[in-house]
């Protein structure tokens, strides 16, 4: 498989009052044509502002990317495209969904004017030829009636309905990647499993890459290809899902495959790891699980690990694999 | 006003000649404009006058006209039976121009016979008749037209038509200002078209929004809130006014009058307000400046009753020394210095200074600490407390004055005088009110002190006996000396002028003496007139009187002149 | 919606109705004499003064007065002036146009200029344009009006002679030619227009800014953008489009202001509209004048805050049908 979408070094900042804050530091992951990539992680590890960075939809200031950062896409590095070329990959090459549909729908336009005008940001097409695409994307999404909903605004749908109309506005342009960040999570349990259903079969049929974000472990069994685990600003640990779930080689991923969460009480905390998330502003020295960690040594406490192999495909950055018989990359 | 009872007066010859007193007055104040001396004014009327004024004309109709601007509209459109002079003489005929009437006689001691010119025609060419001269009384006599000059003119018993161009007026009684009464305060209004309109309902008609004169100019166009166009009428049968347009335009703040005088947006004002306005636009090279006397005077009147129970005297100025002491105690040199940089502006009475009896030789109260000392130590007022101020059996001496938040000059005289009062030992509080309000606490006698400002006619019998006589109706003070009601009474009623004189100069005394009132100031006002036009004389008691002799010489026209005239 | 206007409507019945009642307890609670505020300065007797009072009904007992007064409200019928000896309507008739002329180039002013100002600010929050951009209409909002409009005399009336200082045409304005005429009109608007306009931009901006920059915080914005609209799409259709809603609640408020701000600069510009016939008739105690300018302005100002209604529930679909 060759890759779709390479990331490298990625390195997000944000200068706040408080100081600069480290979001995501040094992280690599490739995403190849037609496979989902699980991304993981708690709340304030990173991952959401690692999608956002694909797209630079981080404000600039006061984001800012390291300078060894690179994103390429089909050889392009995103983060060094003019702002013109950039806006043709938006929503035509790489597409987005995100976490609460309510929010990220504009309340006074139509749904329908909505996805109409993303059809229209790229492609020469009448008003009237765009709209009746968005009926039929409505359509694809499973919203019955779509020539009427067409012209609802987001407040009179429910949630569900609003995430299909996300991923209706998501799909209009044919993305070869679409960026899904938890797109789950804000929606009720019946509703959750109906829009996963829907993204899958989606992918199928659009033949796309996509990046699923998610603190929800579980969810990737069943969705992902390959899982990359963030903690700190960092992936911990990547790998074939299987070998993952199954050899789990970090103890944060063990953690959290010991604790999935309760599918009764959604909540983006993980029970089970004691002790709480550091923030950005201050990561702690050496391995940042370190302070958490069951397993912890002296050296994790002053240096932090580099990336170990831990099977086929498969890396984790725990001096844990370099005692054993693993050995650096 | 007060009826004063005027005595018999003979008239030699039938006429009167001009007081001494005011032909001097004329040459003291009349400047007339003459820019360059090659300036032809054009052969028939031509360009534009600008006038600016404070408030809109509540009229064009003369019958109803109350305000000094209304008056001056409506005096270029309406006519009287005789013009007064530009000397303001109310004595005799001394001065008057003939307008509607071309000559009259005094047939006896109680009856004027004028002949009407028959050459006055009203706009809609009909002549002007007896008759039209016969209702005109009748309709300023009116109860229900109810004309604020109706009582100026109560002495006049009949006017008769004795033929169509010869009209008669009797008096009750013979006096010297029958002439002045018969012409004055009547401009000649049309029979013809207004007789049918029932009085009461005459004030609202709307034949008054579209009026039919017989003067210099007619009626262009009126705009209620903003302005009023008067046109030259070319025909007019004493020769074609000199300018073919007036605008007078509404501008409520003084500043912008002076601003648009000085970018040429405007050509008169009558009145340009304070002296620092006054400066800017003597600084204008395009303007000039015309001080005229006001017939206008600002005094502090004293309440001699109780405002609290007005059965009682005033606690302090029911005593005659005490209202003397604080003449004595205030420097109105000093006064009318800083507020009108005019420091001889001191009266000698309720005179204003286009007043005949402004020149009257009447000694002014000096301004004297000592004497104010003296007398209110005689009255008690012997120790002082911890602030400098004089007290009595526990008592400070202290008053209230009001004072009319309008007018800035008043206000600023009234803190200079709190100043020097405090000097003598005088309390005087300041308490700055509302026009409107102001106005109805002095009228209804709900005040220690007041500062107000009354503006007078030409014949000033009337507004000193209305402000100053016993009942007077603007009497706010409650003034009563039986012996100044009788030395005015006796100057309507001299026989002859050096009586009138002698009269009015025992009663200017008198209070001096037992003084109603300090007699703050008497101003001159000053008029901002564009240079290019020529003629200007602006007369004390209207500002239009001669305005339709003024002239724009043809080479000085400015573009705006020109718009709109044919 | 239609039952929402009927509510409206009635509501504001009940306001013009108080309004008419509080200014007619208000008026006569005034010190100050009717009759006597005719005669400025000068004397006159009382049987002049008293036959005005029965002409004009104020003879009368107050309750008399009141009834009257309301039946002849409702009838349309002002009354006549005091001062000018005709109907108040005809006051009203010709100020009225004169207002509404320098009201919406004023209201222009102020929402043309604060709503680029405060997009551009919104848009582009803490750039040095922004913190400029605050400093000056922080300035501008606190100068006092009446000063402004001096300045704005004395340096591009009497000075520069740019542009006319009073009235809001000319006095010879009726003999220009058609071209001349509506050239002349602009001319004169231009001043009091700014002057009354330029203190509501100021605050304009500065609440816009602050909605633009609320809007840009949203979520939708995110979503606008990574769909790959261009950044002006971005900013006129997304956020606009939401910090529009502030901005409509800020028009409805601002009628009022407006209408007591247009007293000052009427006076100082000679601009013969509403505002300078209240403070005339204010002066005169002409009651019926100053009532029907307040009636005129509560029902110019009711009106504009349901209209301000109106355009929210059209502008938000998340109220229109609740």
């Amino acid at each position: 498989m060759t890759a779709l979408l390479r990331v490298r070094h990625l390195s997000t900042s944000f200068q706040t009052e408080a100081g600069l804050v480290r979001a995501v530091d040094d992280v690599s992951f490739d995403l190849a044509e037609g496979e989902t990539l699980g991304l993981v992680g708690e709340s304030g590890s990173g991952k959401t502002v690692t999608a956002l960075s694909i797209l630079r939809l981080i404000p600039q200031p006061p984001g800012a990317f390291g300078p060894e950062s690179r994103i390429e896409y089909d050889g392009v590095d995103l983060l060094r495209l003019p702002s013109r070329e950039l806006r043709k990959v938006r929503g035509a090459q790489i597409a987005m969904i995100f976490q609460e549909p309510m929010s990220s729908l504009n309340p006074v336009l139509t749904v329908g004017s909505q996805i109409s005008e993303a059809i229209r940001a790229h492609e020469p097409v009448s008003r009237k030829e765009a709209n009746d695409r968005a009926v039929e994307l409505l359509d694809l999404v499973g919203i019955p009636e779509p020539g009427r909903r067409f012209r609802d605004y987001p407040h009179q749908m429910s949630g569900g309905m609003q995430q299909r109309v996300m991923i209706g506005m998501a799909l209009s342009c044919r993305p070869k990647i679409l960026i899904a960040d938890e797109p789950t999570t804000a929606l009720d349990v019946t509703i959750q499993a109906q829009i996963l259903d829907l993204l899958l079969e989606l992918k199928e049929r659009f033949a796309m890459s996509v990046l699923f974000i998610t603190h929800d472990l579980g969810v990737l069994a069943g969705v992902a290809d390959r899982v990359a685990v963030m903690y700190g600003g960092s992936i911990v640990e990547q790998g074939p899902v299987r070998a993952v779930f199954e050899q789990p080689a970090h103890p944060y991923t063990r953690g959290l495959l010991h604790a999935v969460p309760r599918v009764d009480r959604p909540s983006d905390r993980i029970e089970g790891i004691p002790g709480s998330v550091p923030t950005a502003t201050a990561w702690p020295s050496g391995c940042r699980f370190h302070p958490r960690c069951s397993e912890c040594m002296k050296r994790c406490e002053v240096d932090a690990p580099p990336s170990y192999s831990a099977g086929t495909d498969h890396t984790a950055r725990c001096w844990l694999l370099d005692q054993s018989e693993g050995q650096r990359q | 006003m007060l009826d004063l009872a005027p005595l018999t007066i003979p008239f030699p010859g039938g006429h009167m000649r001009t007081t001494k007193a005011a032909a001097c007055l004329t040459l003291a104040w009349t400047i007339v404009i003459t820019a360059c001396a090659s300036d032809r004014p054009c052969a028939s009327p031509c360009g534009t006058i600008i006038v600016n004024i404070t408030g809109a004309p509540e009229t064009v109709l003369p019958v109803f006209a109350v305000s000094s601007n209304a008056q001056a509209i409506t005096g270029l459109l309406f006519l009287p039976l005789a013009e007064i002079g530009n000397d303001l003489n109310y004595l005799g005929d001394g001065g008057f121009e003939p307008r509607i009437a071309r000559s009259w006689t005094f047939e006896d001691s109680v009856t004027i016979v004028f002949a009407l010119d028959r050459r006055a025609t009203w706009e809609d060419g009909e002549p002007v008749t007896a008759r039209d001269v016969v209702f005109t009384y009748e309709l300023y006599r009116h109860p229900a037209v109810n004309s604020d000059e109706r009582e100026d003119i109560s002495d006049i018993v009949a006017v008769e038509a004795r033929e169509e161009h010869i009209v008669a007026f009797s008096f009750s009684h013979p006096y010297q200002q029958q002439f002045y009464d018969a012409t004055y305060h009547m401009r000649i209004h049309p029979a013809h078209l207004l007789d049918t309109i029932p009085r009461e309902a005459l004030r609202t008609h709307d034949l008054t929004r579209a009026p039919v004169g017989s003067g210099p100019y007619r009626l262009g166009r009126w705009d209620v809130n903003s302005t009023v166009e008067l046109l030259a009428n070319p025909d007019f049968f004493l020769g074609a006014p000199g300018v073919a347009r007036i605008v007078v335009q509404v501008v409520p703040d003084l500043n912008t009058t002076v601003s648009q005088l000085i970018a040429e947006e405007t050509d008169f004002a009558d009145f340009l307000g304070s002296p620092s306005n006054v400066q800017r636009v003597r600084e204008t090279k395009e303007v000039a400046v015309i001080d005229f006397p006001s017939l206008a005077y600002v005094f502090v009147g004293f309440n001699l009753r109780d405002p609290s129970s007005p059965n009682r005297p005033h606690p302090l100025f029911a005593n005659r020394d005490v209202r003397r002491a604080i003449g004595l105690a205030v420097d109105l040199a000093a006064i009318a210095e800083a507020v009108l940089g005019d420091s001889s502006a001191v009266p000698s009475g309720p005179v204003s200074r286009g007043n005949a009896l402004w020149d009257y030789e009447v000694e002014r109260t000096p301004f004297d600490v000592g004497r104010a000392t003296q007398l209110l130590e005689s009255q008690g007022w012997t120790e002082t407390d911890s602030q400098g101020y004089r007290v009595r059996n526990g008592q400070r001496l202290s008053f209230t004055l009001l004072v009319p938040s309008s007018s800035g000059m008043r206000r600023q005289a009234a803190i200079i005088m709190e100043s020097q009062l405090h000097a003598a030992g005088i309390e005087m509080l300041i308490e700055e009110l509302e026009f409107n309000a102001w106005y109805e606490r002095s009228q209804r006698g709900r005040f220690d002190a007041t500062l107000g400002n009354w503006g007078q006619k030409p014949n000033p019998a009337n507004a000193i006996g209305g402000a100053w006589g016993t009942g007077g109706p603007d009497n706010w003070g409650s003034y009563s000396n039986a012996a100044f009601d009788s030395m005015l009474a006796a100057a309507s009623r001299a026989t002859n002028p050096a009586q009138a004189r002698t009269n009015w100069l025992a009663a200017l005394r008198l209070l001096q003496r037992d003084p109603p009132a300090v007699w703050v100031f008497a101003p001159s006002q000053a008029a901002g007139v564009h240079g290019r036009l020529q003629n200007v004389f602006v007369r004390s008691d209207d500002w239009g009187a001669t305005m339709w002799r003024w002239q724009i010489a043809s080479d000085q026209m400015l573009p705006r002149d020109r718009v709109g005239v044919p | 919606m239609g039952r929402f206007v009927l509510r409206r409507l009635a509501q504001s019945a009940v306001i013009v109705f108080l309004v008419a009642t509080l200014t007619f307890v208000l008026l006569r609670m005034a010190p100050g004499d009717p009759v006597r505020a005719q005669f400025r300065d000068v004397t006159v007797s009382q049987e002049v003064i008293d036959e005005y009072r029965r002409s004009w009904g104020l003879d009368r007992s107050m309750p008399v007065q009141y009834v009257q007064y309301l039946g002849n409200l409702i009838r349309g019928d002002f009354g006549q002036s005091f001062s000018l000896h005709r109907p108040a309507w005809d006051v009203i008739r010709e100020a009225l146009p004169n207002t509404v002329v320098l009201a919406l180039a004023a209201l222009g002013i102020s929402f043309a200029t604060g709503m680029v100002l405060g997009t551009a600010q919104g848009a582009n929050p803490n750039s040095r344009m922004d913190h400029t951009l605050t400093v000056i209409t922080l300035a501008v909002f606190s100068i006092p009006i009446f000063w402004l409009g001096l300045m704005f005399m004395l340096v591009f009336g009497q000075w520069m002679g740019w542009f006319p200082i009073g009235g809001e045409v000319s006095p010879v304005y009726r003999g220009l030619p058609l071209v001349g005429q509506l050239a002349d009109r602009f001319r004169h608007l231009v001043l009091p227009a700014l002057t009354l306009g330029l203190g509501g931009a100021a605050v304009v901006a500065r609440f816009h800014r602050a909605a633009m920059a609320e809007a840009f915080a949203e979520n939708f914005i995110r979503t606008a953008r990574a769909k790959g609209l261009s950044e002006q799409t971005v900013v006129l259709k997304h956020a606009l489009r939401n910090a529009l809603l502030p901005a409509i609640t800020m028009f409805g408020l601002s009628l009022p202001v407006l209408f007591s701000g247009s007293v000052l600069v009427e006076y100082v510009f000679a601009w013969h509209g509403m505002g300078l016939a209240a403070f005339e008739a204010v002066g005169r105690r002409d009651y019926n004048v100053v009532t029907a300018i307040t009636m005129i302005g509560a029902t110019l100002v009711v009106a504009g805050n349901m209209v301000a209604d109106l355009l929210y529930r059209l502008a938000d679909p998340r109220t229109a049908e609740s």
